[in-house]
């Protein structure tokens, strides 16, 4: 106990009042600092989906000039659209292509997913912090009103 | 054919970016100011806390527990003002107040029952026990299991203590009870030895002695503990001691007891010499020293060798039972010296009856022997033995009255000054003079007037005496106690003779003497006795009431003191004139009457005032004379060889008689009568003089 302080009961209630609005804004901040980490989630998330829809798109583009290549040299060849082997060279393009899709779209799904819900993690955990500020501000305000019947 | 070349181009995606960690800075600020609240708080709280904690303490200090009248237990709360904390920290020294107080309480009653219920635990412990459950009903709920609990603890302590106690008590009481029948026991045989009773080795005697010393053994084995470690040694040889001694004192009675002791001359002083020889026996252990004729006498009476025998006394033994007979020896002088004076007294006062004289020393014996050693003794028996009737007192007085010579000392030293002013605070100056008259002055019975004898008393107490009894008999302004208090302050007074002559004043240039101051305040008809009498304090009177009212006084006592009379020797002016001890009609007719009876018994034919006259004796005062009945030529009228005396005893018979009075009241209504007389007749006189003062003095003026 510090001896140089006057004895004042009203003073102890002022910074128990004191203590209430730190704990508060200590909340608060952690929940605004939690906040801003889910914006940059969401928004890495929204860059995640441009991102797969760019590879897929580079994908499709990249099929769609193959597939005009061969028709073109099929053309040249004469070869037409019963020549079995252009047709299976084709159909396994196709197939390949198709199959990078769908790993790809996992991949984006899953990192999409991953993303938001570190997004919304950190809303949550703002959200817990500024409830667990509020519950030890609750307790300080018990801790002195219990102290101040006390005295 | 010409190949053309196509972009080989990066291909390039927009990707996400990462994250940025914001800063917990705020958040620190935050949990730092509710950190920095929270100690304060608890600071401010921990201050506070001691705060109440001091006012908790000082609340407990100033809290009484007991009325201030009753001093009786009050319980009461602490004030609700209190805080809790204060409370909380009151509480417990409270409590502690009103522990103790109820311990106090508790322990003053138990030892009030304890007192009560001695060598009673049945009874303390019944009536504590309900004192128990009284006070736990009235004590607050906070305290009674405390009293419960206390009580029954100091029920048990106390209850054992008295159970102790009681068994201790009965233990003393046996050992004191065993001890005392010891030492009753050996009185008894101390007594039954002393009376003569045989103390031979087979007598009966011996063996109770021989029974004591076993009844030492039992009490040691049984109460050991309760003598000291001497105790038992000690006992032992203060029966041993007793023994001895009742045997040594069992032969020296007998001793004196024997035929050839009977002596009434030197029986006693024979005896002592063979008491002696048993001393020196006792304290030396052996007989060889001792003449034969002593042992013999010694063994006649009882004595055997046996009695110093080391086995049954110790040298100690010896030696104090030798100082007991040595005092017994030294008694047995006293009681012969003692004895001689006896007799020697009785001698004196025979002597002294049958009208024989007895020197100054043989007084001084007879009144040491009457238990007069001091003046004080004297003083305190004085009225007994002016006035008793007992055969002492009458022995006393013809000590002093029926003799001439020199008066015993302790007589002598009642004149002293200061035995004076001591006999005068305590009113009896008057018996003083009484006794000085009575012991100075002798009536010859030839007729020839009056002798005065010193009786070895200085001049200065003769002239002392002589003046205060003229101021007694005179006319007074103030009473006897002052005029002799104030006499006594002059008498010191080293200016005394300048103070008188300027109070006597001068004529002309000649200074008046006092001589000349008595003679013409009295007149010209005074006799020279009257002149003689009055000058013995007319220098006193000038000192202490001034030339004029001394000479009033003088006038007044000129006329009243000394009377003319038909009927004294030689019909002048007396002081014992009949006609002034009895100046009423009844009185002087009795008188008269009385001393006619007397002279009818005369060897002749007698007229009181024709041919018989009145000569006073003057140790008998004033308000009642005596006086002896002479002839014209004043020569004693007798009945055969007895001359014949008259006196106011006739007159107070029947002033008995007709006033109903007893003896005394009568005489000291003749006194009060013969004082008023002699008061001084001024406004001043009656304020002066004290009723009450001059009422103890008034004895026989």
């Amino acid at each position: 106990m510090n001896p140089t302080l006057f004895t004042n009961p009203y003073l102890m209630v002022a910074f128990a009042g004191l203590s209430i609005y730190g704990t508060m804004s200590a909340g608060k901040a952690e929940q605004n600092r939690q906040n801003s980490i889910a914006a940059q989630q969401e928004q890495n998330a929204r860059f995640e989906e441009l991102n797969a829809l760019q590879a897929h798109n580079e994908r499709q583009s990249r099929l769609s000039a193959l597939i005009n290549a061969n028709d073109t040299l099929k053309a040249v060849n004469r070869r037409g659209g019963g020549d079995r082997s252009a047709a299976r060279l084709e159909a396994a393009e196709k197939r390949k292509s198709k199959t990078s899709d769908g790993r790809a779209r996992t991949q984006s799904m899953l990192t999409l997913s991953r993303t938001r819900f570190a997004a919304a993690d950190a809303r949550a955990s703002g959200n817990q912090a500024v409830r667990s500020a509020l519950f030890e501000s609750l307790g300080t305000g018990l801790q002195a009103y219990d102290m101040y019947k006390e005295l | 054919m010409a190949e053309i070349r196509r972009l080989q181009q990066q291909q390039v995606f927009n990707k996400p970016i990462g994250v940025v960690t914001p800063s917990n800075v705020s958040v620190k600020a935050g949990q730092d100011l509710a950190n920095l609240g929270t100690r304060m708080m608890q600071s401010y709280f921990e201050k506070e806390v001691a705060v109440q904690k001091q006012k908790g303490v000082d609340a407990a200090r100033g809290f009484a527990v007991r009325d201030a009248e009753t001093q009786e237990i009050q319980f009461r709360q602490l004030p609700n003002s209190l805080s809790n904390i204060a409370k909380k920290e009151a509480q417990p020294l409270i409590d502690k107040k009103y522990q103790t107080a109820l311990l106090a309480d508790m322990k003053k009653e138990a030892a009030k029952l304890r007192a009560d219920h001695d060598k009673d635990p049945e009874g303390f412990d019944t009536a504590y026990s309900a004192y128990i459950k009284k006070t736990s009903e009235l004590v607050d709920d906070r305290y009674r299991a405390f009293t419960i609990d206390l009580g029954s603890e100091l029920a048990g302590q106390n209850t054992a203590a008295i159970y102790a106690d009681k068994v201790d008590a009965d233990d003393a009481a046996d050992f004191k009870n065993a001890y005392n029948l010891i030492i009753d026991k050996s009185k008894e045989i101390e007594a039954v030895v002393i009376n003569g009773a045989p103390t031979g080795p087979t007598s009966v005697v011996h063996a109770s002695y021989k029974n004591l010393e076993r009844e030492i053994d039992e009490l040691v084995a049984e109460h050991g503990d309760r003598l000291s470690v001497t105790g038992a040694p000690e006992l032992r040889k203060a029966i041993r001691r007793q023994y001895g001694g009742a045997l040594a004192n069992a032969v020296a009675g007998k001793l004196q007891a024997l035929p050839e002791f009977q002596n009434v001359v030197n029986g006693s002083e024979m005896a002592a010499n063979v008491i002696n020889g048993l001393e020196i026996a006792y304290r030396t252990g052996k007989t060889d020293d001792l003449e034969p004729y002593v042992l013999q006498t010694l063994k006649k009476a009882g004595f055997r060798e046996d009695m110093l025998s080391p086995d049954f006394l110790t040298a100690e033994d010896r030696r104090i039972i030798a100082g007991d007979i040595s005092v017994l020896e030294n008694a047995m002088q006293e009681q012969l010296q003692a004895t001689a004076k006896q007799r020697q007294a009785e001698a004196t006062l025979i002597t002294l009856s049958q009208g024989g004289t007895a020197s100054k020393s043989d007084m001084n014996n007879v009144f040491a022997l009457k238990g007069f050693d001091t003046v004080e003794d004297l003083m305190n028996r004085l009225p007994q033995i002016l006035t008793g009737k007992d055969d002492d007192s009458r022995a006393i007085r013809n000590l002093f009255l029926n003799n001439n010579s020199d008066l015993p000392d302790v007589v002598a030293d009642l004149f002293e000054t200061d035995n004076l002013q001591r006999l005068a605070n305590t009113g009896q100056l008057p018996l003083v003079m009484d006794l000085y008259q009575q012991a100075t002055k002798r009536l010859n019975i030839d007729g020839s007037g009056v002798n005065t004898v010193q009786r070895g008393l200085s001049n200065d107490v003769v002239v002392e005496m002589n003046a205060l009894n003229a101021y007694r008999n005179g006319v007074k302004s103030a009473s006897f106690p002052e005029y002799f208090q104030r006499r006594g302050e002059l008498a010191r007074d080293p200016q005394r003779k300048d103070m008188l002559n300027m109070k006597l004043g001068k004529t002309g240039t000649k200074q008046n003497k006092i001589t000349d101051f008595v003679t013409n305040n009295l007149g010209s008809d005074a006799s020279a006795e009257e002149a003689a009498f009055f000058m013995q304090y007319a220098e006193d009177l000038v000192l202490m009431h001034g030339k004029e009212m001394a000479g009033k006084i003088l006038k007044q006592s000129a006329d009243r003191v000394f009377v003319d009379s038909k009927f004294m020797i030689g019909r002048g002016r007396s002081r014992f004139a009949p006609e002034k001890a009895f100046p009423t009609g009844t009185d002087m007719a009795v008188f008269k009457s009385h001393v006619e009876t007397v002279l009818a018994t005369a060897d002749g034919d007698y007229t009181l005032g024709e041919n018989a006259f009145l000569l006073p004796d003057p140790r008998h005062g004033s308000v009642n004379p005596i006086y002896m009945l002479v002839d014209e030529f004043k020569r004693p009228i007798t009945n055969g060889s007895r001359p014949l005396l008259a006196s106011g005893q006739k007159v107070i018979e029947e002033r008995m008689r007709i006033r109903k009075q007893t003896l005394e009241e009568a005489r000291e209504e003749m006194r009060k009568e013969f004082q008023r007389r002699l008061d001084f007749e001024s406004r001043q006189a009656e304020e002066i003089g004290s009723p009450a003062i001059r009422g103890n003095l008034e004895f026989a003026p």
